[in-house]
């Protein structure tokens, strides 16, 4: 076989192994460097003010949620636990359908409210707006 | 005697075909050269709260938030005045990049939202990370 290679010549057999090492070398190393990111996350990002045109813009209810600096809760003025935030709400979103919430987070309290109310708000398709309470 | 000795030049002379296994090499290889992506971790790993409509978003830039409200960007702690230039210039490395704020379920939701607003000023998509 590789005698009647040689003899023919015109099938010279180019000697691959160095390409090969390479390629080996560096699928190595982007097996090595791969990081598999499942990175998921919720949008906080809030809507741009309405443009100064619309000032007065028509008043639709709103549901006040406020957690303060110590992590409790209260939906429009009255105190509630957390987990049940949700479950407050709606019983005053049948009183007022179709009402905007406002999500009044105290800047101490935790991460973990704002996430998760405002998840809250967006599994049941309501519209919030999450307002940062200073000192 | 002889019959042995043919036989091992015979093996000698046998050349495997490894072009298959150079295509199966080469797709890997083009696989991971695709699908690396080089982001800078930030260097702790928060807890991140749980949420029901999250959505995956590949993020470019990660910025994570510690329980005690330390920010870390590629590894270091920064402050929260320091903040925006470190992520200005991650930016214009990669302009494209989706961002990433992993804050602690813990940390405050003052600090979370003031990063978010930034990388949002900066013209960065950005999310919260949950779990």
């Amino acid at each position: 076989m590789k005698r009647r290679v040689r003899h023919g010549g015109d099938d010279a057999d180019v000697d691959m192994t160095p390409m090969l090492d390479i390629v080996f070398i560096m699928l190595i190393f982007f097996i090595v460097t791969a990081t598999f990111l499942d990175e998921t996350g919720i949008d906080l990002t809030q809507p741009p003010p309405p443009p100064d045109s619309d000032l007065n813009p028509p008043t639709k209810s709103a549901i006040t949620v406020y957690v303060d600096g110590k992590n409790r809760c209260s939906v429009d003025g009255r105190g509630a636990e957390c987990d049940r935030v949700a479950l407050a709400v709606e019983g005053i979103m049948a009183d007022k359908p179709g009402a905007n919430i406002i999500l009044r987070i105290h800047e101490e309290a935790d991460n973990l409210h704002l996430v998760g109310l405002k998840d809250k708000f967006d599994d049941r398709e309501w519209t919030s707006k999450i307002e940062i309470i200073k000192g | 005697m002889a019959r042995r000795s043919r036989v091992a030049v015979e093996a000698e002379d046998t050349e495997l075909n490894m072009t298959p296994m150079l295509d199966v090499v080469f797709i890997l290889l083009i696989f991971f050269i695709v699908t690396s992506v080089f982001v800078k971790a930030p260097g702790i790993e928060p807890n991140k709260p749980e949420a029901v409509t999250d959505v995956d978003l590949p993020p470019g830039i990660i910025v994570a938030i510690s329980r005690d409200n330390e920010i870390w960007i590629d590894k270091m702690p920064y402050d929260i005045n320091e903040v925006r230039s470190v992520i200005m210039a991650l930016r214009d490395e990669n302009p494209k990049a989706g961002g990433m704020i992993q804050g602690d379920a813990e940390a405050q939701a003052g600090i979370v939202m003031q990063v978010q607003e930034l990388m949002s000023d900066l013209g960065i998509d950005t999310r919260v990370a949950t779990e």
